[in-house]
């Protein structure tokens, strides 16, 4: 699969774009040019310089370093975010699929109901009800993605309990933890993986646009969607800020979208 | 197949239910004391006893369970109570008031994803791995994974200001629409574009098109006649899912473009702690989605036979 | 497959018919409602209509009865009118043509002007007065800030022109307040609910220039010139407000002539005014100062409750920097709490000057050591943190947050700055549940009564909360009641002088800049002008040419 992967070209640049936009974020005490809340007001808005390569912003700080500090609520929040679903979303996936009965028909009605949310709805009530912050966005995400995990995962595993070596498993008496980790989880796994990364792009943007709103991260952290939202407070007097955080998001969602697309097309070689 | 509907509708029942339920118990994640936010918003010292007249007031004081079927009680005969903040307004008529203009906003923008998806998806499918459909698909990577709220400004600080052929925001200026709705549904476009696409090209590789081009056919006529019907059965299904993701997508392009939508309520309302229009909005957006999953699913049931043996 | 086909081709037509009648009928509707309003905002080449002018607010005008305080300022001020004015002569007369003033300073008689209705025909008389008054005492408990509710002893109409007030104590602010928007306006008693308009009120009308003709919630308010006015007709027959929430959708509504005037220090930041100002085919303004924004710091807090990290803070704020950095020169470095200007307020204090060593100093001498390691200082291993929050919603108030967290690092303290929205920013200041956090004193004509008395209220605003670990609070308080009832100029000048020279030791409060209004505006429109109070707006004034 990963050979497959890499004679894709798109899949190939993508990759390395997110990796290294994710060891970036890791070194960024390294990298970034300067101290990215080191304010000096009489410096905003400064153009691009040896000191300031992207120039600064409202209370002079630097707009690189900034962004390089950024990529780390952008995309390590997005992944703790997804990491958390997954794990709940598996959990209540295989406990439904592996059971059956009464509890899947429960958790299936479960699911049924929160899935019949719209998710920007539930992340705006969450976040409604309990108060302005990062950590109620991440809940309420997580809230509302759960679900299709969960549903996802339940089918797949019932796709699965009737395949062959699963039943001969079952025949000699291995134990359901042991088949439901060395068998299923993994055939599971790619398949999470494939939706996982898609989705990564979806909590990026979902992560920002409350940020853009006033209802995600708080300052001073350096978060390109807060980035965008500091850029638009002066669209008219200084148009040039908000390109730089809105060409850093533009840039990493579209690589998850089509690293996940690559994915999918080497997973299920049926789709065009 | 009668059955079948009559199944899925009794399921909506209960279903609706469970949404009531969690719009109700919403509330009760909030940190604070209802009945001293409700003061509070409106410049009322909280004191002991007006917390208590308060709580009296709102009905806070009565069990749990009661106070859930008194509020389904009221819900049924469309009575959400008052907002909080302006309290001689009731929550039913701030969202009726609202409710016109996103969907205005929302069919608007239904109607150019229809109406640019189609044949961009078309062309693309026919005309695979051109340069047309590359430049397409490049395109639409981008506008997936451009944040709405950025297309918005950018749109605005275009069209605007720069060119200054279209209004900036409101909806009773002319034109005033078109750069929300545009900015509404690029997201969808490019949703829809793939999905269209991606649809011809699967059933371009089905039998039956093979068997039609053995006996003759000529290629345009298949692809209109038959490919681009199958489609578009497939596609409908999603376009329907889509009209509430329409609806409950317009929050933050109602705030860019001064749209006085539902959206712009909801978000006024968390800024004021305005629970009861809260707790509207999120029961509504609900039932919405329940009634179109049930219409999609019915049409989608009657459209494609395989499914009546499953069932 | 027939059938399916059949199916298939309906559903796709009758989409496409939905979405084509609904394409229309909003296309038809958008143009029937841009028609009544004249379509001042269209494209094209426009003819400057001098009848109507375009303000803009971030909201709607909401619930407008003067009598509770729900509703937008400018709007009220257009309908409504008081007994008295405030002109930067002093108080004025109003639909009062005159009054006196009992030697013991507690009768007030109002002689009420002849000749004056409502917008409905009633007529305005010293009953109208009473009742209104008597609405408003209905609803005692939300006038809490306004001392001269709480000493208001009887009010009655003598005649039908004559009308009293009876006062527990003296006061002399009491014109000033019966002078502000609200709540002593004047609303038809056949608006009333229920005899009064505690429970709302059931139409808006007043005795103003303007009336209101319609408003279309979250969208645009008009208002016509009054055709019974008693006094002098405005220049402008129309006036429409349009709601725009987003700062700068606002200032591209006006460079694009959709809008006229932007009017407000909470609606223009400081990059937008420097542009316009500058802008070819705009004009701006700017306010005399008019009040102090300022931080306030919590005495009870644990940290802040030490007078020398108070006044550490206040060393190390470089005011100018705020001024010239973040507002580019618009507002004014403050000193002191209240400008020299404001009445009874020229009182020789001492300054904190910028210094970075004295900042310093003061926090070694409190206990506070710096922590190489970690660049924050710590006294028995707790660090010197301090939360500060602020109004999410306001451009400048996240700026300075952020600019001041910065700074604060030099001194080796560590300030975690919360944004939250305006409604729970409020609330938390009112419960006392913060460290340091933003404040503006009231500005003229409220200052200094309003902002005093309001500290001796809780859940005003977040000042008496924030000073009841003060020692001498309670000094504080009854001598700020004492200077309101005092009636000798020297003994009142003598309360002012220990208030303020005590909250200036005490450093609680750190003066940051001197807030100026301000207004940008499409140039056509003339005599743009300030009230004494920032919140009202003279839009009666302006003319168009």
């Amino acid at each position: 699969m990963i050979k497959k992967l890499m004679r894709d070209k798109i899949a190939l640049i993508t990759l390395i774009i997110i990796l290294s936009t994710m060891l970036i974020g890791i070194f960024a005490e390294e990298i970034a040019p300067n101290d990215p809340n080191k304010t000096s007001i009489t410096q905003k808005y400064a153009q691009r310089s040896q000191e300031f390569p992207l120039g600064t912003d409202h209370l002079g700080r630097c707009i690189l370093s900034r962004l390089i500090y950024g990529i780390r609520p952008t995309i390590f929040l997005s992944m703790f975010t997804m990491l958390c679903t997954i794990i709940l979303g598996t959990i209540v996936g295989v406990t439904a699929g592996y059971t059956r009965g009464i509890v899947d028909e429960a958790i299936m009605r479960i699911v049924d109901v929160m899935l019949s949310f719209p998710s920007q709805v539930m992340i705006l009530a969450v976040v409604g009800m309990m108060g302005v912050g990062i950590r109620n966005v991440i809940i309420a995400s997580i809230a509302i993605k759960w679900a299709w995990y969960a549903r996802m995962i339940r089918s797949s595993v019932i796709k699965y309990n009737d395949r062959n070596y699963i039943l001969y498993s079952k025949a000699i008496g291995a134990s359901k933890g042991f088949i439901i980790t060395r068998h299923m989880l993994p055939n599971i796994l790619s398949e999470v993986i494939v939706l996982a990364t898609l989705d990564m792009g979806w909590v990026i943007l979902s992560i920002s646009t409350l940020s853009f709103l006033g209802l995600g991260v708080q300052a001073p952290t350096a978060e390109w969607g807060a980035m965008l939202s500091e850029a638009k407070n002066v669209i008219t007097s200084h148009p040039k800020q908000m390109l730089a955080p809105g060409f850093a998001i533009l840039i990493l969602v579209s690589s998850f979208n089509m690293l996940g697309d690559s994915l999918r097309d080497v997973l299920d070689p049926k789709e065009v | 197949m009668g059955k079948y509907i009559i199944k899925r509708i009794l399921i909506v029942l209960p279903m609706m239910l469970a949404v009531s339920f969690i719009a109700f118990v919403l509330i009760n994640l909030i940190p604070a004391e209802p009945a001293e936010v409700a003061l509070r918003v409106n410049d009322i010292i909280p004191t002991e006893e007006a917390i208590e007249g308060m709580r009296e007031e709102l009905g806070l004081n009565k069990p749990y369970f009661q106070r859930y079927f008194d509020w389904l009680r009221n819900v049924l005969r469309l009575d959400f109570g008052n907002s909080y903040v302006n309290k001689n307004r009731t929550v039913i008529g701030e969202i009726s008031r609202s409710l016109p203009a996103t969907l205005e906003l929302a069919t608007v923008s239904l109607f150019i994803v229809i109406f640019v998806s189609i044949p961009i998806g078309v062309l693309c499918a026919v005309f695979k791995d051109s340069i047309f459909d590359r430049i397409v698909r490049l395109l639409i990577f981008i506008g997936t994974a451009m944040p709405n709220y950025w297309i918005g400004i950018l749109l605005i600080w275009l069209f605007a200001v720069k060119l200054e052929v279209l209004p900036t925001g409101g909806n009773k200026e002319e034109g005033a629409i078109i750069l929300p709705a545009i900015a509404l549904s690029l997201t969808y476009i490019s949703t829809y574009v793939r999905l269209i696409r991606n649809n011809m090209l699967e059933n371009m590789t089905e039998n039956y098109v093979f068997y039609a081009k053995v006996r003759g056919l000529k290629e345009r006529k298949i692809i209109l006649k038959h490919v681009l019907r199958n489609s578009l059965q497939s596609s409908i299904t999603a376009l329907g899912m889509s009209v509430v993701q329409l609806v409950s997508g317009t929050v933050v392009i109602e705030n860019i473009f001064s749209w006085p939508g539902v959206g712009r309520l909801c978000i006024s309302s968390i800024f004021n702690r305005d629970y009861p229009v809260i707790q509207a909005y999120i029961l509504m957006m609900g039932i919405l989605f329940i009634f179109c999953n049930l219409i999609v699913d019915i049409i989608h049931h009657k459209l494609d036979p395989r499914l009546h043996e499953v069932m | 497959m027939l059938f399916k086909n059949k199916i298939s081709k309906l559903l796709v037509m009758g989409i496409l018919l939905i979405s084509l009648l609904v394409g229309c009928s909003s296309g038809g509707k958008g143009e029937t409602s841009s028609s009544d309003i004249n379509g001042n905002g269209n494209n094209g080449p426009k003819e400057i209509n001098t009848d109507e002018l375009i303000y803009v607010n971030f909201r709607d005008i909401r619930d407008l009865n003067p009598h509770i305080y729900g509703g937008e300022l400018f709007a009220q001020n257009l309908l409504f009118e008081g007994l008295v004015m405030i002109t930067d002569e002093g108080i004025q007369p109003w639909l009062a043509k005159d009054w006196d003033i009992s030697d013991d300073g507690r009768t007030y008689t109002f002689h009420i002007r002849q000749g004056v209705t409502f917008s409905d025909g009633h007529k305005f008389d010293a009953h109208a007065v009473e009742a209104n008054m008597q609405a408003v005492y209905d609803n005692y408990d939300r006038h809490g800030w306004l001392e001269s509710i709480r000493l208001l002893d009887s009010f009655s109409a003598i005649d039908e022109y004559t009308f009293e007030m009876k006062l527990k104590e003296p006061y002399y602010p009491l014109l000033t307040e019966l002078a502000v928007t609200r709540p002593f306006r004047f609303i038809s008693p056949n608006c009333f609910i229920n005899g009064t308009t505690k429970d709302g009120v059931d139409g808006l009308i007043g005795t103003g220039k303007y009336v209101l003709t319609e408003n279309h919630i979250d969208q645009y308010a008009i208002f016509d010139v009054n055709p019974t006015y008693w006094g002098e007709k405005p220049e402008i027959s129309r006036i429409i407000a349009k709601v725009i929430p987003d700062n700068q959708i606002r200032a591209l509504a006006l460079e694009k002539g959709e809008i006229d005037i932007i009017f407000g220090t909470n609606m223009i930041d400081a990059e937008t005014y420097l542009e316009f100002s500058q802008k070819e085919g705009f004009a701006a303004s700017l306010s005399n100062p008019l009040a102090t924004r300022m931080l306030i710091m919590n005495s009870t807090d644990e940290i802040l409750s030490d007078v020398n990290v108070r006044q550490a803070i206040n060393a190390a704020i470089n005011k100018e920097e705020i001024s010239e950095g973040i507002f580019n020169g618009l507002e004014t470095p403050a000193n002191r709490l209240l400008a020299r200007t404001v009445p009874y307020c020229d009182v020789d204090l001492e300054d904190y000057i910028y210094s970075l060593d004295k900042a310093n100093s003061l926090l070694e001498e409190a206990g506070w050591k710096m922590n190489e390691t970690t660049g924050i200082r710590e006294k028995d291993g707790m660090p010197l943190d301090v939360q500060m929050h602020y109004n999410a919603d306001s451009v400048t108030e996240k700026t300075i947050s952020e600019y001041l967290q910065g700074e604060m690092m030099e001194i080796g303290l560590k300030l975690t700055i919360t944004g939250e929205e305006e409604q729970s920013y409020r609330d938390r200041m009112k419960a006392g549940d913060f460290s340091i956090t933003f404040n503006i004193s009231w500005g003229t004509p409220y200052d200094p009564h309003s902002f005093l008395g309001g500290m001796r209220m809780p859940a005003v605003y977040g000042d008496y909360a924030a000073q009841q670990g003060l020692k001498e609070v309670k000094k504080l308080h009854d001598t700020i009641l004492k200077a309101f009832i005092s009636t000798d100029e020297i003994q009142r000048q003598a309360y002012y002088d220990y208030i303020l020279t005590y909250l200036h030791e005490e450093a609680i409060y750190v003066p940051l800049t001197f807030e100026r209004n301000r207004a940008i505006y499409n140039e056509k429109v003339k005599n743009v002008t300030f009230n004494p109070s920032q919140y009202e707006v003279p839009l009666d004034k302006m003319y168009i040419k």
